[in-house]
C-alpha cells in the first residue's frame, strides 16, 4: 500500500525531473535511442537476410540432393552408364543430372570469344537447376557423342559482335574441338544457395558422353538430383548413395540435401543475427554508461532534495525506486525512439538493398526489453549511491 | 513527550575530536512552545539533527514517546519522523520542480496516504495559513514568507507530535518574520501543536513560552538561570515582549 503510493508518486514525479533536467536528458535519450536504433537495425537486417536467404532455397526447390564423388575421379570413380541410368532406376529419385567438368578457351570465327567450363551434362541438368534457352535448345538424351554445343549468353553475346547471322548450326571451336551450337542460354543468375558452382553465362554445355571423351578430367564431378515428391530427402540420399555403391563399392560420396542446407544455413544466420546483434549491443551499452553519468550527476545536484525527501519520512528505498524510476523511463522513451529510427534505418536499407523490408517482432520486443533493462542495471547504482546520502550533510549544504 | 538524557554529539575529524554537545538534559511536553538560542557553532543544528530523528547521539539517550530510539535501524526512523517529526527549515527546503500543494502532500506521501485525500488535507492546510491563492505556485513565484507557510503547512500535514523550526525567520524580512511567528504561536495556542523553535534572534525566542539556551554543549532553561541567578538576567525581559 504505502509502497505502491511512493511509487505512483515517483512515477508521476519523474517525467518533470527529467523536462527540467533538459539538455542532460536529450543527451541521455539520444545516446540510448542510437543504441536501441542500432540493436533494432542490426538484428531486424539479420533477419531480413535470412529471410532472403530461405527464400534463394526455397526458389531453388527444397528437394534437392546433390552428390559428389569425394575421390575427385582418381580412382573408381562414378560410372557414367550408372549414373545415366540413375533416374530411371531409384523410384525415390524424380531427376538426376551428372555431370563432367571441364575447362577450355573458346575460338569463334578464328577470334577469341573467351575461355569457361565445358560442362558435359544431360537433358536433366537444366530442367534441376533452371536454366532457360532462349534460342534452339538445350543437350537432350539422343545426343550421345555428338559434338554438340549450347552456349551461355556471355560467349553468344561475344560471337554476335562477330557475325550478323543466326548462331544456330554456327561451329564454336574448344580447345581444337568443334561443336555446333544447337542452344544458346538466357542470362542465368547464379543461386548462392546451391552449393554447385553453374557459372552457366560463360559456359558451353555438352553431351555427357562427348565429355567423356574429350575432357581432360573425364569424370563425374557432381550429380545433381531431385527427390520424388513426398519422398524424404535423407531416403533419397541414401537409395543414390546405396546405387552408386553397388556398381563401384569403395566409392567416397559426400551428399548434402537442400533442407540440410537450409539449416546449415539458418543456423549460421542465427550466428550471423547474433553478431551483428552484438555490435548494436555495444553502443547500448554506451548509451547505458551515458545514462548512468546522467544519472549520477543528477543525484549529486539533487543531494538537498534527496535529504528533504528523507527528512520527511522517505526511506532509502523509496529515494532508490525515485530514481530508478527515472533512469528506466529515459532509458524506455530512448528505446521507443531507438526502435522507431531503427525501423526506420532497415526500411531505408532494405529499400536501397532490394531486400523485402519486414519487422523482426523479436528484436522490436527485444530492444523495448533491454532499454528498459538498461535503465535498471545502469541506473541502479546512482540510484543506491542516491539512498545512502546522508541526510544531514544534504540539509547543510545548500 | 520527548526526553533528552546526558546527550553528548562528537564528531572525530582524524586525530580531533570536537565534542560539540556534552550532556544535554531537556523535556519536551505536549503544547509546549520551546526556543532554544545559541551562538553560531554551539551545536543548535546538531541538537536539531538529533531532536528530528535525522542523527543520533555520541552517547546518551532519546526518547520519545516512551521508546528508546537509539537501537532503532534507518527505516524505523524514518518511519518515526514522518509519524512525529514536522521539520521547517531557514533556507524552507521547498522542492522546486512541485507546487505548493504537492510540496505540502510529501509527508503523507511517504506514509502511503490515498491521493485524492492527501490532496484535500493539503489544501485544507494551505488555506490554514494564509496560501489558498498559491496552491499551484511552485517555489519560485513564491516570497520568501509564502514559501515559509508552505514548509510550515508541509510540517504540520502528517499532524506531528513536534514541530522542529530551526531559524524558520532567518532568512525573512523583520515584518515576514513576525507574521510567521504570529503563525506558529497560534498554531500552538489554538491547535495545540508542540513547536520548538531554534533561533539566533532574542525576540524571537522571548516570545516563547520556554526558553533554552546552548553553552558549553548544556542545555540551560533560562526563566529558571535568571531566577536561581545573582548574577543579573541572562536576557533582559522586555516588559510586554511575549504578549
Ligand atoms: N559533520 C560535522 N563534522 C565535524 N564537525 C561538525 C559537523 N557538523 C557540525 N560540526 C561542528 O559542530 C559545531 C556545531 O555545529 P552546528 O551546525 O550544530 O552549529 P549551530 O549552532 O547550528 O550554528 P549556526 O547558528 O551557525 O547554524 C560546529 O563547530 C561545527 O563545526
Ligand atoms: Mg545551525
Amino acid at each position: 500500500m504505502r509502497a505502491m503510493s511512493v511509487l505512483a508518486a515517483n512515477g508521476r514525479e519523474a517525467a518533470e525531473s527529467l523536462r527540467r533536467a533538459g539538455l542532460r536528458t536529450a543527451l541521455g535519450l539520444i545516446g540510448v535511442t542510437i543504441g536501441v536504433s542500432s540493436v533494432i537495425a542490426m538484428v531486424s537486417l539479420g533477419e531480413i537476410a535470412k529471410e532472403q536467404a530461405r527464400k534463394q532455397f526455397e526458389a531453388l526447390g527444397t528437394d534437392i540432393v546433390v552428390v559428389r564423388d569425394r575421390g575427385g575421379g582418381v580412382q573408381d570413380g562414378i560410372d557414367l552408364q550408372t549414373a545415366l541410368n540413375l533416374q530411371d532406376s531409384i523410384p525415390s529419385i524424380l531427376r538426376a543430372a551428372p555431370r563432367i567438368m571441364g575447362y577450355g578457351s573458346f575460338l569463334f570465327a578464328g577470334k577469341d570469344v573467351g575461355q569457361g567450363s565445358v560442362q558435359g551434362v544431360t537433358h536433366s541438368f537444366a530442367i534441376v537447376n533452371k536454366i532457360p534457352v532462349k534460342e534452339g535448345r538445350f543437350i537432350s538424351n539422343l545426343d550421345i557423342n555428338r559434338n554438340y554445343g549450347v552456349v551461355g549468353a556471355e560467349i553468344a553475346k561475344k560471337m554476335r559482335g562477330l557475325t550478323q547471322k543466326e548462331l544456330l548450326g554456327e561451329l564454336i571451336d574448344v580447345d581444337g574441338t568443334l561443336f555446333t551450337v544447337v542452344g544458346v542460354l538466357e542470362q542465368y543468375e547464379e543461386s548462392y544457395a546451391l552449393p554447385v558452382n553453374i557459372d552457366a553465362n560463360r559456359s558451353i554445355f555438352i553431351p555427357i558422353t562427348t565429355a567423356n571423351r574429350t575432357s581432360n578430367e573425364p569424370h563425374i564431378e557432381v550429380i545433381i538430383a531431385l527427390s520424388a515428391p513426398g519422398i524424404h530427402h535423407e531416403t533419397a540420399a541414401q537409395d543414390i548413395s546405396n546405387y552408386l555403391r553397388t556398381r563401384s563399392p569403395k566409392l567416397q560420396l559426400d551428399i548434402v540435401t537442400a533442407k540440410e542446407l537450409i539449416a546449415q544455413m539458418e543456423r549460421q544466420m542465427g550466428i550471423f543475427t547474433l553478431l551483428l546483434g552484438g555490435v548494436g549491443s555495444i553502443s547500448l551499452v554506451v548509451g547505458g554508461i551515458g545514462v548512468m553519468n546522467i544519472m549520477l550527476v543528477s543525484v549529486a545536484e539533487r543531494r538537498v532534495e534527496i535529504a528533504i525527501r528523507r527528512a520527511l519520512g522517505a526511506q532509502q528505498s523509496d529515494i532508490r525506486s525515485q530514481f530508478l524510476i527515472e533512469s528506466i523511463i529515459l532509458t524506455s522513451a530512448g528505446g521507443i525512439l531507438g526502435v522507431a529510427l531503427g525501423l526506420a534505418a532497415t526500411y531505408a536499407i532494405s529499400q536501397f538493398t532490394g531486400w523485402e523490408f519486414l519487422i523482426s517482432w523479436i528484436s522490436v520486443a527485444s530492444g523495448l526489453g533491454t532499454a528498459a533493462a538498461v535503465g535498471l542495471f545502469f541506473g541502479f547504482q546512482p540510484a543506491y549511491q542516491a539512498s545512502k546520502l546522508d541526510p544531514i550533510a544534504g540539509l547543510q549544504g545548500s | 513527550m520527548l526526553k533528552l538524557k546526558d546527550v553528548c554529539r562528537s564528531y572525530r575529524l582524524g586525530p580531533v575530536k570536537t565534542e560539540v554537545l556534552r550532556g544535554i538534559e531537556m523535556d519536551v511536553r505536549s503544547g509546549d512552545l520551546m526556543s532554544i538560542m545559541g551562538p553560531s557553532g554551539s551545536g543548535k543544528t546538531t541538537l536539531m539533527n538529533i531532536i528530528g530523528l535525522l542523527d543520533r547521539p555520541s552517547s546518551g539517550s532519546c526518547i520519545l514517546n516512551d521508546r528508546n530510539i537509539s537501537g532503532l535501524k534507518d527505516n524505523e526512523l524514518s518511519t518515526l519522523r514522518n509519524r512525529y517529526i514536522g521539520f521547517v527549515f531557514q533556507s524552507f527546503h521547498l522542492l522546486p520542480q512541485l507546487t505548493a500543494l504537492e510540496n505540502v502532500c510529501l509527508p503523507l506521501v511517504y506514509r502511503g496516504v490515498e491521493r485524492p485525500k492527501m490532496r484535500d488535507r493539503a489544501r485544507e492546510l494551505l488555506k490554514h495559513v494564509g496560501m489558498a491563492e498559491r496552491v499551484n505556485h511552485r517555489p519560485n513565484q513564491l516570497s520568501g514568507g509564502q514559501k515559509q507557510r508552505v514548509a510550515i503547512a508541509r510540517a504540520l500535514i502528517g499532524e506531528p507530535a513536534l514541530l522542529l523550526a530551526d531559524e524558520p525567520t532567518g532568512a525573512l524580512d523583520t515584518d515576514t518574520a513576525a507574521e510567521v511567528m504570529t503563525l506558529l504561536k497560534e498554531l500552538n495556542s489554538e491547535n495545540g501543536v508542540t513547536i520548538l523553535i531554534i533561533t539566533h534572534d532574542a525576540a524571537i525566542a522571548e516570545q516563547c513560552t520556554k526558553q533554552m539556551r546552548i553553552r558549553d554543549g548544556k542545555l540551560i532553561d533560562i526563566q529558571k538561570y535568571n531566577a536561581d541567578s545573582q548574577r543579573g538576567p541572562e536576557i533582559k525581559q522586555r516588559p510586554g515582549a511575549s504578549s
